[in-house]
Parts: C-alpha cells; sequence; structure tokens
C-alpha cells in the first residue's frame, strides 16, 4: 500500500515536472489582434500574447508592408501598435509579427493583413427615394438598406459594427434602425479583406416617432433619444455594444452627444451644456454656460470644438481643453456651418459662410490649437450641402464633405487633403450626406 | 480573573484601534463594523469572566503578562508605518475599473484613477497636457527618482497594492520617502526607462499630513 501511494506521489510529481518544463520550453503565441480606436496616431491595433513579450525585441524584428512610421506601446502579454506620420495610407498592411518573449523564447513569426482605412458611406438618391450605400475599394456601391422615403440622418457606429438611421416616411413620422455589419479589416490573407458583411437591419423604435436623434461613440454604443406625438412620449435609450439595454433619465433641451471614449454624454440645457457620466459617480456635471453647441470631438484627446453665438450675431469657435478654460479660435460675423478636429485636437477645421452680394460663399479654414489660421481656401464653386458635416479621416489624412453648386442636384462627396486644403477628388454620385464607416 | 482583565484589556484595544482611527491604516472601513464587533465580545466575555472569578485567585503566568504589556504598549504607541517599504515589496496588479475614467474629468481624477486609467490605456499621449491634482505617499524607487503614490486595498494592508506615478520634481523638491504630497500640476509625456511614460509636471507642492483613511478601495 505504501509502496503504491509513493509510487503514485512520485507520477504526480513527475507530471508536474514535466508540464512545468513543456510549458517553459513553449514558445510564445499570438492569441489576436484587435483593433484600438482609443489611440494617439493614425490607427492602431491591440495584439494579445500568450506570454508577456519583449516588447523591444519585438519592435525590433516585426515589420510593416508598406514600411510605415509606427510604435510599439504597452508592457507584458498585451501590446499596442501605433501608426504615425503624415503619408496617406492607400493600400492595406502587411504585418510580420516576430520576436521573442521575456524568456527569449521566439515566437513564430506570422502576417496578419490590416487595412484600416475606413468605409465611404452615402446616402443616395435613387428612384423612389433614398438609400444608404457603402462605396468598396474598388468603387463600386453596396446598398445597405431599403429605400426609403427620406433617411433623415446616419450615424456609423464608432467601432464599425454598424449604422444607425434615422428613416421618415414623407408624412414627418421617423423610424429608427440599426444595420449591424462585421468588419473584414483584419485577416490572416489579403483576400479575407473586405468590405463588412451585412447583417441584419432591426428597427430600434416602435411606431411612428415624430423626431428620432441617434449618437454613438469609440467603443459602438448607440444613444437613442426619441419623442412621439404625446407630451412626456420622450425616452433615452443606450444599446450597449455588449448587447445590453439601459433607459436613462436625463433632462435635456436638445439631442445628446455620447463622447468618444465611452462613458458619458453631452447634454445640452436650455443654460448651456453639460457633460455627464453615464453612471451617476456623485460629482457634480460639468456645466459651460451660454449659447453653445457642440461642433465636433476631437476623438482621443478629451478636446471638443464649439461653436458659440453671441447675443450680437456673431459667432465663434472655441477649443475646449479638458482642465482649462474653453480658448476662442475665431470670432466674426460668418456663419460656422462645420467644425472639425483631428484626434488630439491639434488641428482644427471650419468651414464659414460669408454673404457676397445674393450669393453665400464657402470658405474652408484650418486653425492651430492656439487659433492662428494655418490655411485658407474658398470652396468656390463649392459649397457645403446645407446641414452636411465635415470629418477628418486620420488614415488618409483628408477631410469629408457633402459639396454641392446652385445648378447641381443634390451634392458630392468630396476629399480634401486636410494640410493643403486642395480638393483631391469630387465624386460623380448624387447624394444627400457623407460618412465615413470606422474601419473597426 | 487575570484571564479576564487581559481579555478586556485586548477587547479595549481593538475598539480603541476602530475608534481611533488607528484601523484605517490597517483596514478597509467597510471591515471596521466586523473589528468592532469582536472587540465588544472580547470586551463582553473579559467582564463575564471577571464577575464569574471574582473571588478565585490565579496565577500569574507569563504568557500573560507579555500579552498585557504588548497591549498596554499598542495602546501607547501610535503606528507608523512606512508605506513606501510596504509599497516596493508588493505586486503592482492593480484590479480593474468598474468603467474607464476617461469620462471624469482629469482634474478630478484621484492619483489611483491616474494610474488604472495608464494602465488601461498604455498611449500616454492621450492625457498629454491634462491638469493633474493628487496627493500621496513619496514611493522610493531602487533606481531613478521617487513616485507618488497611494497603496490600493481590496480588505486590509495584507493584499495592498501600490499605485505610482512618476513625477519630474523640480530641482529645488527634497521629497522624502513616506512623505505625504498634494500636487497639482499638468501631465505630459517623457522618456523613463526608455519608453514614453506619463510624467505629472508638479506646479505646486505642499506637504499634508497623512490622511485620515489613507488606503483606496
Amino acid at each position: 500500500m505504501t509502496r503504491r501511494l509513493t509510487l503514485l506521489l512520485l507520477l504526480a510529481a513527475a507530471t508536474v515536472v514535466l508540464q512545468q518544463q513543456l510549458l517553459l520550453r513553449r514558445a510564445p503565441r499570438l492569441l489576436g489582434v484587435e483593433p484600438q480606436p482609443l489611440q494617439s496616431g493614425r490607427a492602431a491595433v491591440d495584439l494579445s500574447f500568450s506570454r508577456a513579450m519583449h516588447r523591444n525585441n519585438l519592435a525590433a524584428e516585426s515589420s510593416l508592408d508598406p514600411a510605415l512610421p509606427h510604435r510599439w506601446l504597452g508592457q507584458g502579454n498585451r501590446l499596442r501598435l501605433i501608426l504615425e506620420g503624415m503619408t496617406p495610407i492607400d493600400a492595406p498592411i502587411a504585418l510580420t509579427l516576430a520576436g521573442r518573449d521575456q524568456r527569449m523564447q521566439p515566437m513564430t513569426p506570422q502576417t496578419r493583413w490590416w487595412d484600416p482605412r475606413p468605409w465611404l458611406l452615402v446616402t443616395r438618391q435613387v428612384e423612389g427615394g433614398e438609400q444608404l450605400q457603402l462605396q468598396d475599394r474598388q468603387g463600386q456601391w453596396h446598398p445597405l438598406s431599403p429605400v426609403w422615403a427620406s433617411l433623415q440622418s446616419l450615424v456609423p457606429l464608432g467601432n464599425g459594427s454598424g449604422v444607425a438611421m434615422v428613416s421618415s416616411n414623407g408624412n414627418g413620422k421617423e423610424t429608427i434602425w440599426r444595420k449591424r455589419l462585421t468588419t473584414r479589416n483584419l485577416a490572416l490573407s489579403q483576400q479575407q479583406l473586405g468590405v463588412p458583411v451585412q447583417g441584419v437591419l432591426e428597427p430600434l423604435s416602435e411606431g411612428d416617432l415624430l423626431f428620432g436623434h441617434i449618437s454613438s461613440n469609440l467603443n459602438g454604443d448607440l444613444l437613442v433619444q426619441t419623442g412621439g406625438l404625446k407630451p412626456g412620449s420622450e425616452t433615452l435609450e443606450l444599446l450597449l455594444a455588449n448587447g445590453e439595454r439601459q433607459t436613462l433619465e436625463l433632462p435635456s433641451s436638445g439631442p445628446m452627444q455620447l463622447l468618444p471614449a465611452g462613458g458619458g454624454l453631452v447634454v445640452p440645457g436650455y443654460d448651456g451644456i453639460s457633460i455627464r457620466p453615464l453612471k451617476d459617480n456623485g460629482k457634480p456635471p460639468q456645466v459651460l454656460p451660454g449659447s453653445r453647441e457642440l461642433g465636433a470631438f476631437c476623438s482621443t484627446s478629451g478636446r471638443a470644438v464649439l461653436i458659440r453665438h453671441w447675443p450680437d450675431y456673431r459667432r465663434s469657435i472655441e477649443l475646449v481643453i479638458p482642465g482649462l478654460a474653453p480658448r476662442q479660435l475665431h470670432l466674426g460675423e460668418q456663419a460656422v456651418l462645420a467644425v472639425s478636429c483631428n484626434g488630439s485636437g491639434d488641428r482644427i477645421w471650419a468651414v464659414l459662410g460669408i454673404w457676397q452680394g445674393r450669393r453665400s460663399q464657402h470658405e474652408l479654414v484650418q486653425f492651430n490649437s492656439e487659433g492662428t489660421v494655418l490655411q485658407r481656401r474658398n470652396l468656390a464653386p463649392w459649397t457645403l450641402s446645407p446641414g452636411t458635416g465635415m470629418e477628418h479621416n486620420p488614415v488618409g489624412n483628408t477631410l469629408l464633405m457633402t459639396l454641392t453648386q446652385p445648378d447641381l442636384k443634390g451634392g458630392r462627396a468630396a476629399l480634401i487633403e486636410a494640410d493643403t486644403l486642395h480638393l483631391r477628388k469630387v465624386m460623380d454620385e448624387s447624394i444627400k450626406e457623407a460618412r465615413w464607416l470606422p474601419a473597426g | 480573573m487575570s484571564r479576564g482583565l487581559l481579555l478586556i484589556l485586548w477587547g479595549w484595544m481593538v475598539i480603541w484601534s476602530v475608534l481611533s482611527g488607528r484601523l484605517d491604516l490597517l483596514l478597509r472601513g467597510v471591515f471596521h463594523s466586523l473589528v468592532g464587533a469582536s472587540g465588544a465580545v472580547l470586551l463582553a466575555a473579559g467582564l463575564l469572566l471577571v464577575i464569574r472569578h471574582r473571588r478565585r485567585r490565579e496565577a500569574t503566568r507569563w504568557p500573560w503578562l507579555i500579552s498585557a504589556a504588548l497591549g498596554c504598549l499598542v495602546l501607547l504607541i501610535p503606528p507608523n508605518p512606512s508605506f513606501s517599504d510596504l509599497a516596493s515589496n508588493r505586486p503592482q496588479g492593480l484590479p480593474e475599473p468598474t468603467e474607464l475614467a476617461f469620462v471624469l474629468p482629469p482634474e478630478q481624477r484621484s492619483l489611483t484613477e491616474w494610474v488604472r486609467l495608464l494602465r488601461s490605456q498604455p498611449d500616454p499621449q492621450l492625457v498629454d497636457g491634462n491638469p493633474v491634482i493628487i496627493s500621496g505617499f513619496v514611493w522610493r524607487q531602487p533606481e531613478g527618482p521617487p513616485l507618488i503614490a497611494r497603496l490600493t486595498v481590496r480588505c486590509c494592508l495584507a493584499d495592498a497594492t501600490p499605485a505610482g506615478l512618476a513625477v519630474a520634481w523640480p530641482e529645488d523638491a527634497e521629497p522624502k520617502a513616506n512623505q505625504w504630497l498634494a500636487i497639482q500640476g499638468r501631465m505630459t509625456v517623457a522618456p523613463r526607462h526608455g519608453e514614453p511614460t506619463a510624467v505629472v509636471v508638479p506646479t505646486v507642492i505642499k506637504p499634508i499630513p497623512r490622511p485620515e483613511r489613507p488606503l483606496e478601495p
């Protein structure tokens, strides 16, 4: 009996030692690669490994094709690759990963294909109404929605996992929809990269609405704000990216916006705008008094661009930097038609409208964070389509706008160089609005 | 009777630790009522023993005397632990925050919230220029300048985990280990140990007394 027990104990000890030695000698493995929207560069991916990696070694042995400037961040078994520089990225990137873990065990080199470029989404005017369409890399258009009488608003989810839309039946009744998409911007081979796979189109509102407002953040959460025909029928619901739904009780005087980094939202009030956390933290909300409206978020820096309306009908553009009073970048009588900023909030673009005779001229102006004008360019013969905005794409270093001309039916999607403000491309298709769908 | 007196002494010592706030150095506040209740139980048991055996004479035992002396010393000498030494000997894995604290205005973030944020987002550029208002103790480092730190606990000092932030100390500053400081300044990105790191650049450094509850959840 004793002998058998001793044998069993020895066997167990030998198994433990064997397992330990096997694990000790096992090469590190790449467990996953995911896009990371919250980053300070042009695009980023988070890589997770089975072992704590030697970051400097990994950085030295891994490579990108094309060879784009980049940096590695993080420690242990979760590292982040951030693309930097200003060269436009116009092709998928082959990411060859190699390197050693902290015990200097080598990882088997492997390649991942990554296409960080966003997709162009447009509301196209088609026979019978309007339709949401996505343009692939070859220039082909793919319908993402049925044809509705009107597509009132369009919000791509911040993680690229779908698009939220507000359609109208033409009689002032609105419906909110979400189209699910599965991104294919990270793959084992270049052939596996492609346009997002279409999922279901689901209504997010019941019955006809008088108004519907939607907003998303970089996590892919969606805020749905609705109001019906009856007084007190306003609802505010948060649809989290993980599928949870939360009803929020927040009074406001207008459309709310989720903060890009998540966790909070901007609430317009009658006497200013406030930032509130989604979960009450017991601290007072941050309030900016005055007649201000949110122009754009500088997604990753916590900065935002505001448009302030003065009692004498002048407008100013302000940059909000956390912890500081709003910094005025511009003050004038021109209409501020659209604003945008880069992720770090050190470059700000604005479209200003000036009346000359009986026609308005639109001017695109680039500021730095101190309010110095770096570039300005008159958009003539084009003007910004009424009610549309402007979006900066850090991957291509371009601005996306919807431009129009007096003798044109509808607008045209236009790409403008973010540094020089040169018009790079104006598309032929007649559209109502153009937006970027993040690659995910 | 001696046993009863000893239990009363230790029961009082436990209750006194709760009442005087000494327990804040050892244990999170949520557990204080449990400790207080155990002190009351000891006190009651001691009283019961004294009442029951008030006429019985017991031989004095050395271990009891030593225990009584220790109890008196604990009551008389206030504790003065070295958080810096403790932090140096503890693992540094902070629990994940329940909610990413980006939404908090930067100046409202505590030191622990800053550290959690920076660990969940290894990109220091995201917080470059943010205002910082924090307080903590000076944590001496084997190499390089000291950090400003706090100890976080789930339960008590036995599971304490340090959370430290790098500080660009002004040339005239002489931070001493364990000294408690309130710092106002801005976050900047500077190379530390060969990698870009979020570093607090102080504009105001003020010595403060150790907070009543120095351990953070």
